[in-house]
């Protein structure tokens, strides 16, 4: 519970102290928080707030951390931007099986003072079905205004017609817990990562935009074994070679100026004994399945850029067949580039094609001599017979 | 009567149908994606356009010719209303019912860019309803409907719109966006 | 006047094709049947050819836009 009420501020007060701050969305999109805030303002109808904290990406644990353990301070910035902006109702989409999460927000929300206030916004959790693309934010308005969880085109935007036709201001749920820190004097620049791959478990950590990834893989529990590459931005992100992206700071600015961004704030160490050539095509296997199936480059591109990467991976496949697939995974990722009704596309297009330029010993000796022994391995894991268990009835690998 | 009113009546109705299958059939075949390097996809889809407008002339024609002709004596109404005509109620009023439904048809398609294409596509499939009315029409009232070569040519056009209805079931459709 | 650009909702799209054919200056199709469209301004002479293209679409998804479209960058995925 907030030991006092957070500050409220009107909307100048308010976007001023953002743009001091430099906030930017913390979703992935990077986009100055104080120009989305005027943007909503400058309509004509009442806005609504809507807090997303779907986190489809499945590498990404810091909105489900921030929403449970730092519940009040994401509200204190949704209650700071919805007074602002003279908002009557504040949504927090969760993705449905975090229900914890979901408890965490209604216990908060019961001890929340505002909420007697005369004109007080209604604040509603609501869960959203989980899948990558069902976060994407005209996905998640869709689906809260009784629409599939699909994205449509834009224009409009839901800054101009969101939720129930009104301007909507959707953030990242962490974008929030950043206003709450603006707005009560405790903003420091500090964000929250989550890391992954080769570290003890998958950690959130605090980081200063100085911090660098090296220090960032420390606090997370050290790495477990060498580092082969870096994934930055989950899996809509850049990979970068593990020597120079260590030394990297965690600071948007710096990574993006090298073609890199932290999205949603996500590291991914690869470790040296795991096969890069498997791991992104199990990803994008993952990512092609994921499509809202709306797209045809989408539904048909990302299928087969996967396909591609598979045969890299499938052993029995002549030399030939499989260098024709690493040539045909390079055009076909420029060809889906930018060519989808949202951006799903596009970052699998980034995300393989960054893979390929850093792991590039690593697919061209796939290419060359077929797969390595834990290819192999995954490989027949993922294609082992199954039986049913007699005890569980669950389909259990021979 | 005018004898040659007589003509231009039963010409511009047979003219009508041939052309109104054709625009059928041709909208069938663009559905399936039908094309080749002589036809392309959007000469298909001229020709279905034209023949369209082509067939809304001639039947502008044949209704003004039938109203106007003094002998059989349908009033305008019976053209548009269906069941308000003593003579042959039951030809007629399938004729009043295929002209409504095209001019539905025909307006939405002159109004798609406003209409937005999930309206008009609704509105279109009315021209699968009309067609089998407007042959019917023709077989009930045709002047020459028992003549050897009007049946030839109502098989012909069965023949045709079916045959291109069964390659458009046949057609495995590629991705739509609901 | 205005500089005119194409551009396609890829949503409605389902590869018909037939902006290829009538405006092959500008769209191209991919491995898949689906337009590739030259976003950059149209010239005055190929003004027509594309309206005629936008027309053609049978599934309402190719547009003309007027001006170069201002609004904020594209929400990520």
């Amino acid at each position: 519970m907030p030991s006092r009420p957070p500050r409220r501020m009107n909307l100048n007060e308010l976007v001023d102290s953002l743009e001091r701050a430099r906030l930017h969305g913390h979703g992935g999109a990077y986009f100055p928080t104080g120009t989305k805030l005027r943007a909503v303002a400058s309509q004509r109808r009442r806005p609504i707030v809507v807090v997303n904290g779907t986190e489809g990406e499945p590498l990404s644990r810091k909105d489900r951390f921030l929403l449970s353990a730092r519940t009040d301070v994401v509200l204190d910035g949704a209650f700071c931007v919805a007074h602002a902006l003279g908002a009557d109702a504040i949504v927090v989409g969760v993705d449905h099986r975090r229900v914890q999460v979901i408890d965490a927000l209604e216990q908060a929300l019961a001890g929340r003072p505002e909420l007697a206030d005369r004109g007080a916004p209604v604040v509603e959790v609501i869960g959203v079905p989980d899948g990558f693309v069902s976060g994407q934010e005209t996905a998640l308005i869709n689906f809260l205004n009784g629409l599939e969880a699909k994205p449509t085109t834009t224009p409009p935007y839901p800054f101009e017609k969101g939720l129930r036709g009104r301007p909507t201001l959707v953030s990242n749920a962490e974008t929030y817990a950043q206003i709450g820190r603006i707005v009560a004097g405790r903003f420091d620049g500090s964000r929250h990562v989550t890391v992954a791959g080769a570290v003890p478990r998958t950690t959130v950590v605090s980081v200063r935009p100085g911090t660098t990834v090296a220090a960032a893989l420390t606090a997370a529990g050290g790495v477990t074994e060498p580092i082969s590459a870096i994934l930055l931005g989950g899996y809509g992100g850049t990979w970068a070679a593990a020597a120079p992206a260590l030394e990297l700071p965690l600071d948007e600015p710096t990574l993006r100026a090298e073609g890199l961004t932290l999205g949603a704030g996500i590291i991914f160490a690869l470790g040296s004994s795991d096969c890069g050539v498997s791991e992104v095509a199990r990803v994008t296997r993952w990512m092609a399945d994921q499509t809202a199936g709306q797209c045809g480059p989408c539904v048909f591109g990302l299928d087969a850029i996967a396909g591609a990467l598979e045969d890299l991976c499938a052993p029995g496949l002549p030399g030939r067949d499989r260098f024709r697939s690493l040539a045909q995974v390079q055009r076909w990722c420029a060809m889906v580039n930018k060519r989808g009704g949202c951006a799903h596309p596009d970052g699998v297009s980034r995300y393989v094609t960054s893979a390929l330029s850093v792991m590039a010993h690593t697919f061209s000796d796939h290419a060359g001599n077929g797969p390595c022994d834990r290819c192999e391995a995954d490989y027949r894991a993922a294609n082992a017979p199954l039986r049913r268990s007699v005890r569980t009835g669950q389909a259990v690998p021979v | 009567m005018l004898v040659l009113q007589y003509y231009v009546i039963r010409a511009t109705g047979t003219m009508t149908l041939i052309l109104f299958t054709a625009t059928v059939t041709l909208g069938l075949l663009n559905r399936s994606r039908v094309a080749t390097d002589r036809w392309p996809r959007f000469v298909i889809d001229r020709i279905h356009r034209n023949a369209s407008l082509l067939a809304a002339a001639f039947l502008a024609v044949h209704i003004l010719s039938a109203v106007t002709d003094s002998f059989i004596a349908i009033p305008l109404t019976a053209a548009f209303i269906p069941l308000v005509h003593t003579y042959s109620t039951l030809g007629i009023s399938a004729a009043a019912v295929a002209c409504d439904l095209l001019l539905a048809v025909l307006i939405s398609s002159l109004v798609k860019g406003r209409l937005g294409y999930g309206s008009w596509r609704a509105i279109h499939w009315l021209a699968y309803a009309a067609w089998p009315v407007a042959l019917l029409h023709g077989i009930g009232n045709g002047i020459d409907r028992a003549t050897p070569w009007m049946i030839l040519i109502d098989l012909i056009c069965v023949g045709s719109v079916l045959s291109a209805l069964a390659l458009r079931l046949l057609t495995v459709p590629r991705l739509e966006a609901v | 006047m205005r500089s005119e650009r194409l551009i396609v909702d890829m949503i409605s799209c389902s590869a018909h094709g037939m902006c290829a054919e009538l405006l092959p200056e500008r769209v191209s199709l991919d491995d898949w049947g689906y337009p590739v469209i030259d976003a950059a301004p149209l010239d005055p002479e190929l003004v027509g050819l594309a309206r005629i293209a936008v027309q053609s679409c049978p599934k309402l998804a190719l547009r003309l836009q007027r001006e170069p479209a201002r609004a904020p960058a594209r929400a990520r995925r």
